[in-house]
């Protein structure tokens, strides 16, 4: 971020505390139920990212710890 | 107060529109299905002697619900508050009043025992219509 822009974002930051400008109540009702489908969209978003991503790879891992890491050399029955 | 009773009517009238609204939409039961499911989803993610396998089909079925669930329950939020958000926004396109009455102290006051009076009388009328006959 460039020097001059953070006083400009500061300032903006600070225009949203002023009520009289923003006009942007919600009441306790609508907060809370925005609240829950926020958490719900982000424990839906968690969920699919352990599904498709800790659980094969924790799979994956498992397998590769069970697999020998050389292959058993073969005896020679001559011998 | 500001003095015309014209905005509050359609103040009030924005409010009963979306209290309608919440009560077809039956948004409560949303947020509760919301909340089962969250629940769920932390029960199976905490079970031992499950495979991981069968979590991980859980967990994906439960994700798909939960985002079904959470979209819905939002959108249902955004109609129920509709009414009273289009009052608002027409007040900015015709000067209506509303907006002074909405920030206005007693206006709000008025609004607010007016809508309990509502909120009490509905329900009375919906308890005594789920009794049986």
């Amino acid at each position: 971020m460039t020097p001059h822009k953070i006083p400009a974002l500061t300032g903006a930051v600070l225009l949203t505390m002023i009520p009289a400008l923003a006009q942007a109540y919600s009441g306790p009702g609508v907060g809370l139920g925005a609240i829950g489908v926020v958490l719900g969209i982000v424990g839906s978003v968690f969920l699919m990212t352990l599904s498709l991503i800790w659980y094969p790879v924790k799979r994956m891992v498992r397998g590769l710890r069970r697999r020998p890491a050389t292959p058993p050399r073969r005896r020679d029955s001559n011998a | 107060m500001t003095g015309a009773i014209a905005p509050i009517a359609l103040l009030l009238g924005a409010i009963v529109a979306a209290g309608e609204i919440a009560r077809r939409l039956r948004i409560v039961p949303r947020f509760a299905t919301l909340g089962t499911l969250g629940r769920r989803a932390g029960a199976i993610l905490v079970r031992r002697g499950v495979s991981d396998h069968l979590k991980e089909r859980a967990t994906r079925i439960l994700a798909g619900r939960m985002m079904a669930s959470s979209l819905s329950a939002g959108a249902v939020l955004a109609l129920v508050i509709a009414p009273v958000v289009l009052l608002l926004l027409a007040d900015g396109a015709l000067p209506l009043g509303v907006r002074a009455a909405f920030f206005d102290w007693q206006a709000r006051l008025l609004i607010l025992f007016v809508s309990l009076i509502y909120v009490l009388a509905r329900w009375r009328i919906g308890r005594r219509r789920l009794q049986p006959r």
